[in-house]
This record gives C-alpha cells, structure tokens and sequence, in this order.
C-alpha cells in the first residue's frame, strides 16, 4: 500500500480544525494512521473514506471500550490524553464523538487545566533564574527564553477560552 | 437542587432499572427514543466521569459470559436525585398540560 507523510504544525486549541483536515485528506483518499513529530503519515486507498475526530480526556480501559462499541477505531495517544478515532464514513453518518455543545466546552476546559498545571509547574521550575540573577549574557538568554514560551502559553490560554466561549454560545 | 443537563438525566434514566456498561446506556436510549436520540460516546464518558466524581454513581464489576465486564450503577444517593428530577419533570408536564388545555377557556387571562 502506498503511504506518504505530510508536515503540519497543529496547535492545542484547533484539535477540530486538525480533525477536519484529516478528514477532508480521506475523502481524497489519503488516510491518516500515524502522527510522529509534526509528521502526518498518510496511506492510500481510493475506495474508503473515514471520519476523523480527536478527544481530550484522561482514559481508562471502560474508555476505549465505549469508544469502540460505539463504532471508533482508536489510532493514537499523544500527551496521555489526545486520543486520535477514526470512523467508516457510510457506517458512522453523522454521529460524532460529542453530541452536545456543553460537553464539548467541557473538553476544552480540561485542555485549559491540563496547560495551566504544566505552566505553573514551568514557572516554578524556572524561579531560580531570577533568585540567582546577576545580569550576565546567560541570565538575560534564559530570560528571554523563558518570557518567550510564557507568552506562548498566554496565547494558548486565550485560544482555549475562545474555544470554550465558541461552544458555550451553541447550548 | 439544579436541574440536571439532557444528557445526565438520560444517564440516570437509563441506569434506574439496572446497571449497564458505557454502550448499553447508549442503546437503551437509542431503543427507547426509536433511534431519535444517541448519546455519543465522548458527551456519555465525559457525563459518567462527572456522576462518579459526584458519587452519583459508581462502576461495579460484573461476571458475565466467563469475562469480567465493568457496570456502571446508581448509587442510593443518585437514585435520589434521578426521582426528584423525575417528578420535577412530570410537575412541568403537568402545568403544560394544564395551560394548554385552558388557553382558550380561560377568562380570568386579561386580569393577569
């Protein structure tokens, strides 16, 4: 079978949008089986077409078990907590993996709390730039390193409480 | 007690006879609404997480069919809550009916 990867930078927050790219790749007949460092690995096979969804949830065997009854091949776990399914198209129809808005904004307030303990932890972590301080090159670098993935993050939090308020205003 | 999202009701509902596993709750709902409503898997595990959490239920572990099957089952404090958002329903029911049945007798309207 033939394969073939593509390079793409997804952010926390466009989960949807990704889910909605790999989809639109399977109705071309491309179908995602594998994600690795921003690769996307495709095979082709003209004759399926696949709905894609991605989840955010802490797992357990009861959860992919209900996963898969419901008809959703799990193909993926990254973080922990991103789960990749995908479905037959012609068998799964419209059904999606969430079928109200208030749980989908549910989703992303995990994804919120999920980043929000990695920073603290990030910024703790990083306290002892500033206690031992001293103005050399060095102190300045990690300085404006750290500051940089601070506003990173300040963006993300941004983007997921968008997407929060984006769901809340479909209940 | 604030009322309770469609899809915890449902939860409940479907959990008030007998335990069920994740997708067993999912076909009762559907056999029940004749296929009208279908509880997807990401909204059910996200509802079944929360009623644990709020120890509405909890997951027991089943023999059956020589495999061991998790269910989930109401606790005495989840059928609790399932009755009164039960009657809670039935009442809003009834002061539909009631109000509909009187739109166009009623005489006492204007003087509202």
């Amino acid at each position: 079978m033939k394969t073939m990867k593509k390079f793409k930078l997804t952010l926390a927050y466009d989960i949807e949008k990704e889910a909605n790219w790999l989809t639109e790749m399977s109705a071309k007949g491309f179908h995602f089986y594998k994600y690795r460092w921003g690769f996307y690995y495709f095979e082709e096979d003209p004759s399926k077409s696949y709905i894609y969804q991605t989840d955010f949830q802490e797992s357990s065997e009861e959860y992919f078990e209900l996963y898969t009854e419901a008809g959703w091949e799990h193909m993926q776990t990254e973080l922990g907590q991103y789960h990749y399914f995908r479905a037959d198209k012609n068998t799964i129809g419209d059904e999606r993996i969430y079928s109200d808005p208030a749980s989908i904004k549910s989703m992303y307030k995990r994804m919120l709390l999920f980043y929000v303990a990695i920073f603290i932890c990030m910024l703790v972590s990083q306290i002892g730039i500033v206690l031992t301080w001293n103005g050399n090159p060095l102190s300045k670098f990690a300085l404006i390193l750290v500051s940089a993935v601070v506003i990173l993050y300040i963006f993300l939090f941004i983007k997921l409480l968008r997407q929060m308020r984006r769901a809340e205003k479909l209940i | 007690m604030q009322a309770l999202s469609e899809s915890t009701y449902l939860v409940l509902l479907a959990l008030s006879k007998k335990p069920l596993h994740g997708y067993g709750i999912i076909k009762k709902i559907e056999k029940y609404s004749d296929g009208d409503i279908v509880l997807a898997p990401g909204t059910l595990y996200g509802v079944l997480t929360n009623l644990q959490k709020q120890k509405l239920i909890e997951l027991v572990t089943a023999e059956k069919e020589s495999r061991q099957k998790k269910t989930y089952r109401l606790t005495d404090e989840g059928q609790t809550v399932f009755e009164l958002e039960y009657e809670r329903f039935k009442k809003m029911l009834a002061i539909s009916d009631e109000i509909l049945k009187g739109a166009e007798t009623d005489e006492d309207d204007e003087e509202i």
